[in-house]
């Protein structure tokens, strides 16, 4: 389960981020999904030099594990449409497993493809849909245990 | 607790081969001097890993324990000697080299060598119960002789070896010549050999001891023997011995058992090991992947372990400089050349040793007040004068025991530490560490996490209370979140600041950042909006602002600014008297402000005659209303600053905004004639805000550079319905500058024209101008033959003239001033364009008019009336049509006989057929057409007057042939060819008046042919049946030469015929014969004659004689004119 998810537009402004309830910092969060943004960038940059044109549509979606950190793990996603979609998991939590967040992100994908179908939703816009709301909290940890404090 | 933890140097080095060196007097001997000197100095990294001491003969090194020959009852008492790393690295030698200055040849050799050996004696002494190694070198005058040659040496030094008791192999001679650095290498590698044996003995001696140990009692032996054998493979220069072991010691390490009481200790050794297997890794054998696993292991195993509670700030510290030194090691190895990736490099280690260096400062202060009321305990529990094991508690140095021996003992070790703890400013701590991370980043291209650290070390100097430094960090950062629109980090940041400048009364910040935070942006609750606007008027009036607390979550919550701050002394300044209020410039384009603004000119642009609309809406977003008290607009022409501008005072209302208003602001102002053909741009929009009476009066400048070009044609704004006031901020497009154009032509020019127009023909273009205007003075036309794009050899042919009879002065452009023209007037005027060669014509037409007294557009602007003394106006239109070529001309050679011919014979007549065969829509009236022959060659045969009938061609094929007859003279002899010269054509359009047109035609060449003799024959018109016809045939020799003609005739049926049958006519040059004879005729109608035969010409030319070939006369004969039948009537009755 995710502790924070971030879905940033094309333009690398926020469109939507949510943390898990009870998180101190939250701002900390939005920092870690705008930092993580250098390496998906660097990747998508690679990406694009690797492979040719005619397959850059059919390329990976899925970045995997960002950069090192070593309380959480960052996850990324970039659309066709260069919309990128971060997912920030603790690193305690091994259970997870990468096809596990692959499907996170399909997820994901798919609330983001019905928000922009709206036709009320102006594009480029901050999400503000209920639908895609409850399908992210569905994947974030449902209540932070109150951890001893003296645990790093 | 910091020397605890903190890597002693000697483990931080790379262990070496010791050796001493005695017996060198250094200070008094040059040799001495210069041998030392070599061993010692300019050790490049080339050069073997040694390392020389020069000692005293007498030096006493460490005393060799009394060896243990059996463990059973040792109780180790901890895990690793702080002294042995020392002893081994810089006191216990694994050579001792003895320099002896001894020749072979020495007379004295009795005594010297016995001299010798007791030097080393005293050596051998002083390292009693040590392995280490002993050697002689003697420092001889003369070069040696190679071995086996000089029988006294070998013999000698064999008796030197015996008397110091030393093998054959430790003995060597150094002769003090030229090539000293060359013996000097050489010995070296010699004691570098010999101190691997003494490092190696040393080695299995370690290892023996292991079959000694047990599991229980000596479990604090293994990692230790393990390290030990791995440092002295270190000192051998085998690292992956080396690692094997230091490995073996880590695993033997992480199998103790850990408590309270050993923590540390397991902590810090566990932490060296790590270091050195890292630091092998990286540095000896290249397997960066190696050191990093190693790392994340060691972390995450010890991660948890924190020891006491109490001390959890000693624990984040440890773990804090595990990764510094690990971010070390990784960036010595990238110096070294090893290569990283943006998402593995030194930066995150830097990074995450700054944030256990934070957890450090938190754990320290949240200790702060349960101890604030204790003293520091006494005696000083961390007065250990030294310590003999690594990572031990100074007041109970090696207890091994679960429970600490003395339970006050213990409270008031803790106590000391954790008040030398507080002690710290550890903000000077992290902050390096972040600066280091900052450049690792920087180096790997991540400039946000970059920027991300640049903010940690702003609230770092947050901390640490340097709030100018915090306030210039954030200043750096913000922008990047600004642009890419990151609300609730530039809120966090902003509101950083906004305190930052609070404290330090920095009025400038203070209100910029009040500014941001302000703005729709920010993501402030209202009620703190309202403050912080109260807060701003509060300081324009000159009187202290109330302390805010922004929520801050970054920056910690024990932080030192509480909720009862006083006012900080450097507001005091505020309130003091001043006469004048100050101006303060904000820079608006670089913030995220409360109030908005946007420019735009209502046109991309305005003609001279009209007044420039420039429209202005400001937006506010601010909780409160706002009143500015001027709005003003910069242009690149400062002529008209003063018709932009708005003032207001309070109460008023033109700048009274209530909040979240958006207004519309109009300038209207007449254009300068200078300004004509120029763009007008918006430089900036300036609001003020403040008094004239209060301390300082803000100038709010927004710069309008034209980058981002946007004139879009179809922006039409949402109006501003003043009574709804809801409009579209988003959709109102800045459109920053404007063009001046000339007043709008409103002379009406109307070409009339009849195209297509024919080539050469004079083609008329008929221009009415009729005037809308009052009075249009020196009006001017200029007409301009305009270039065609792919091609300009019509633009060569044309010409554009007024006249159409004489085309005077023909040329591409032409200008008519046709002076002055009220108001419905019309002027005519026709223009004539001539073209030769046929294609599509483009004319441009400009006109040009002044008009004055333009009283109608007199405008009234901010109350004075505008006067324009004249101003030009201007159109311009282009006319196309086609050129086309009126007719199409051939001309067709015949023989009199009417048969067509390619060429002609001199002095022969010919016939020339020339037609015109029209193509041209319009019908044409073909006035006269003209044969002019050139002035020598041909000429016309007959006598006839040229002067025909005027024809039309009506319609488009029709033809106008004209038969000419015509002659080369016999004068033309030497030529091949002759000009037919040019055929004129005078034509018209049909029914116009205009003037005719000549067209010059040319004809084609002739090709010549010459004879040598001509023939001609007198016949009459007609015969009449049975009456004799009486013909005379006149062959002339047209030649210098004698020849003799051979002619005949062929009788035929039609004919009675009497005459020559065959005769051969002798001819002197210019004679000519006359053949005479007489024609009956038997039959009616047109019948063929007796055909003259000319069977051959022979000629004397030069002597002999040839013959004319026979198709040459054949051919002559068919240019004759010899008629070949003739008509016969019957004859006439009566």
């Amino acid at each position: 389960m995710a502790v924070c998810i971030g879905v940033i537009a094309k333009e690398n402004y926020p469109l939507y981020i949510r943390c898990a309830p009870n998180v101190e910092n939250e701002v900390n969060f939005h920092f870690t999904v705008h930092t993580s943004l250098d390496v998906i960038e660097e990747k998508v940059a690679s990406l694009g030099k690797s492979t040719s044109i005619s397959t850059t549509d059919l390329r990976e979606f899925y970045l995997g594990q960002l950069y090192p950190s070593e309380d959480y793990r960052i996850y990324g996603y970039v659309t066709n449409t260069k919309v990128k979609f971060v997912i920030v998991v603790e690193a305690a939590n091994t259970q997870l497993r990468d096809n596990e967040v692959r499907s996170m992100f399909r997820r994901l994908h798919n609330a983001y493809t019905d928000v922009i179908c709206n036709p009320f939703h102006v594009p480029g816009d901050k999400i503000k849909s209920k639908s895609f709301d409850s399908v992210a909290s569905s994947m974030i940890v449902p209540e932070r245990k109150k951890e001893n404090p003296l645990v790093i | 607790m910091a020397n605890s933890i903190t890597l002693p140097n000697e483990l931080q080095c790379c262990p070496k081969p010791f050796v001493v060196l005695t017996g060198l007097d250094i200070t008094y001997n040059a040799v001495h001097k210069t041998i030392w000197d070599a061993f010692s100095n300019n050790r490049r990294p080339d050069r073997l890993q040694v390392k020389f001491a020069c000692l005293p003969g007498d030096h006493a090194f460490p005393r060799c324990k009394t060896k243990r020959s059996s463990y059973d009852w040792y109780i180790p008492k901890g895990l690793l000697k702080t002294k042995w790393m020392t002893k081994h690295l810089n006191e216990i030698p694994a050579l001792v080299v003895v320099f002896f200055e001894l020749d072979w040849d020495e007379l004295a050799w009795r005594e010297r060598h016995l001299a010798c050996a007791s030097r080393v004696q005293v050596v051998r002494t002083s390292l009693q119960g040590r392995t280490t190694k002993v050697a002689v070198v003697l420092i001889q005058k003369s070069t040696p002789l190679p071995p086996g040659e000089d029988m006294v040496a070998a013999e000698r030094a064999a008796a030197l070896c015996s008397a110091c008791d030393l093998s054959s192999k430790s003995l060597f001679v150094l002769p003090h010549s030229d090539h000293l650095l060359g013996y000097i290498v050489r010995l070296e590698s010699a004691f570098v050999e010999l101190a691997q044996t003494y490092y190696h003995s040393e080695l299995r001696r370690v290892k023996a001891h292991k079959e000694f140990l047990n599991k229980t009692t000596h479990q604090l032996l293994f990692p230790r023997h393990q390290f030990k054998i791995a440092f002295f493979s270190e000192f051998m220069q085998d690292a992956s011995t080396a690692l094997k072991h230091y490995r073996q010691s880590y695993t033997h390490i992480h199998e103790l058992r850990s408590h309270a009481t050993n923590n540390l200790e397991v902590k810090v050794v566990g932490g060296f090991v790590n270091y050195k297997i890292c630091s092998l890794c990286f540095l000896k054998l290249n397997a960066p992947l190696d050191a990093i696993n190693q790392f994340q292991r060691h972390v995450e195993q010890f991660k948890y372990q924190f020891g006491n509670p109490d001390l959890m700030f000693e624990h984040c510290a440890w773990l804090s400089q595990q990764y510094l030194l690990f971010a070390d090691l990784f960036s010595n190895a990238i110096e070294q050349g090893l290569s990283a990736i943006q998402t593995q490099h030194p930066g995150f280690y830097y990074q995450q040793a700054a944030h256990y260096a934070t957890l450090r400062r938190q754990h320290a202060l949240s200790l702060c007040v349960s101890i604030e009321s204790l003293n520091y305990p006494s005696p000083d529990p961390l007065a250990a004068e030294s310590m003999d094991f690594f990572g031990q508690r100074p007041w109970r140095q090696g207890h091994q025991r679960i429970d600490p021996p003395d339970v006050a003992m213990e409270n008031d070790g803790i106590l000391a530490l954790q008040k030398q703890e507080l002690q710290l400013d550890h903000s000077w701590i992290i902050i390096p560490l972040i600066s280091s991370a900052v450049t690792q980043f920087k180096k790997f291209h991540c400039p946000r996490l970059k920027r991300h650290l640049t903010i940690k070390m702003a609230i770092e100097y947050y901390h640490a209370e340097d709030y100018s430094k915090v306030i210039v960090l954030l200043c750096r950062a913000t922008p990047a979140y600004r642009e890419s629109r990151w609300c609730s980090i530039l809120t966090q940041l902003v509101s950083i600041i906004f305190q930052c400048s609070y404290m330090l009364a920095d009025v400038q910040n203070y209100l910029t950042s009040s500014f941001e935070l302000l703005s729709s942006l920010s993501q402030l609750p209202s009620a703190k909006k309202k403050l912080i606007q109260e807060n701003m008027f509060l300081i324009l009036c000159g009187k202290l602002p109330k302390y805010v607390t922004l929520p801050s979550e970054i920056v910690s919550q024990n932080n030192k600014v509480c909720d009862n701050v006083v006012v900080p002394p450097a507001w005091e300044d505020l309130t003091a008297s001043l006469e004048n209020p100050r101006t303060l410039h904000v820079e608006m384009t670089s913030l995220v402000p409360f109030v908005e603004c946007k420019a735009r000119f209502s046109q991309p642009e305005f003609s001279i005659d009209t007044c420039i609309c420039m429209e202005v809406f400001i937006r506010i977003t601010c909780p409160e209303p706002i009143q500015f008290i001027e709005l003003s607009v910069g242009l690149n022409n400062f002529d008209y600053d003063s018709a932009c501008i708005i003032s207001d005072t309070p109460g008023h209302g033109a700048l009274y905004y209530k909040s979240q208003e958006i207004r519309k602001h109009v300038f209207e102002f007449p254009v300068d004639l200078q300004d004509l053909y120029k763009s007008i741009q918006v430089k900036n929009v300036t609001l003020k805000l403040g008094s004239e009476t209060g301390r300082y009066i803000l100038q709010l400048n927004w710069l309008k550079t034209d980058n981002e070009i946007d004139h879009e044609e179809s922006d039409i704004i949402n109006e501003i319905h003043s009574n709804q006031g809801t409009v579209d901020w988003e959709s109102i497009k800045e459109r920053k500058s404007t063009n001046v154009v000339e007043r709008k032509s409103r002379l009406d020019v109307q070409v009339h024209h009849s195209s297509p127009a024919l080539t050469n023909e004079a083609f008329p273009l008929t221009f009415v101008i009729t005037s809308e205007e009052d009075l249009a003075e020196n009006i001017n036309i200029l007409i301009t033959l305009k270039p065609d794009d792919h091609d300009d050899s019509f633009l060569q042919a044309a010409h554009l003239s007024v006249d159409c009879d004489s085309l005077v002065r023909p040329s591409k452009t032409l200008e008519m001033e046709l002076g002055c023209l009220k108001r419905k007037e019309k002027l005519k005027r026709t223009v004539y364009i001539r073209s030769s060669v046929p294609g599509a014509a483009t004319v441009t037409v400009q006109t040009q008019y002044n008009v004055s007294n333009l009283s109608v557009q007199s405008v009234l602007v901010a109350g004075k009336q505008l006067k324009m003394i004249s101003c030009p106006s201007k159109s311009s239109f282009n006319i196309c049509f086609d050129v086309v070529e009126p007719f199409s001309f051939t001309a067709h050679l015949m023989s009199m006989n009417m048969e067509s011919i390619s060429s002609v014979y001199l002095g022969q007549s010919f016939l020339m057929l020339a037609s015109l065969t029209t193509h041209s829509v319009w019908p044409i009236e073909v006035q006269s057409s003209q044969h002019n022959p050139p002035v020598e060659g041909v000429f016309s045969a007959m006598s006839y007057s040229q002067n025909d009938e005027v024809s039309v061609l009506a319609s488009e094929g029709e033809s106008l042939v004209k038969c000419l007859a015509l002659v080369v003279p016999d004068s033309m002899e030497k030529t091949d060819t002759a000009e037919l010269g040019l055929y004129t054509v005078r034509w018209k359009r049909y029914g116009s008046k205009n003037c005719t047109t000549e067209t010059s035609l040319k004809l084609p060449t002739l090709t010549i042919r010459s004879f040598p003799i001509s023939i001609d024959a007198n016949f009459p018109a007609y015969g009449v049946l049975r009456k004799s016809i009486k013909v005379t045939y006149n062959i002339t020799n047209k030649s210098k030469d004698f020849k003799i003609i051979e002619a005949g005739f062929e009788s035929v049926e039609a004919f009675m015929f009497s005459g020559p049958k065959q005769t051969k006519i002798f001819l002197s040059p210019f004679d000519s014969h006359s053949i005479k004879c007489i024609f009956i005729p038997l039959a009616l109608g047109y019948q063929a004659l007796p055909k003259m035969q000319i069977r051959g010409i022979y000629q004397q030319h030069k002597g002999s004689t040839e013959l004319v070939q026979k198709e040459n006369i054949d051919n002559f004969c068919l240019h004759c004119l010899i008629p070949t039948h003739l008509y016969i009537k019957p004859m006439l009755s009566g």
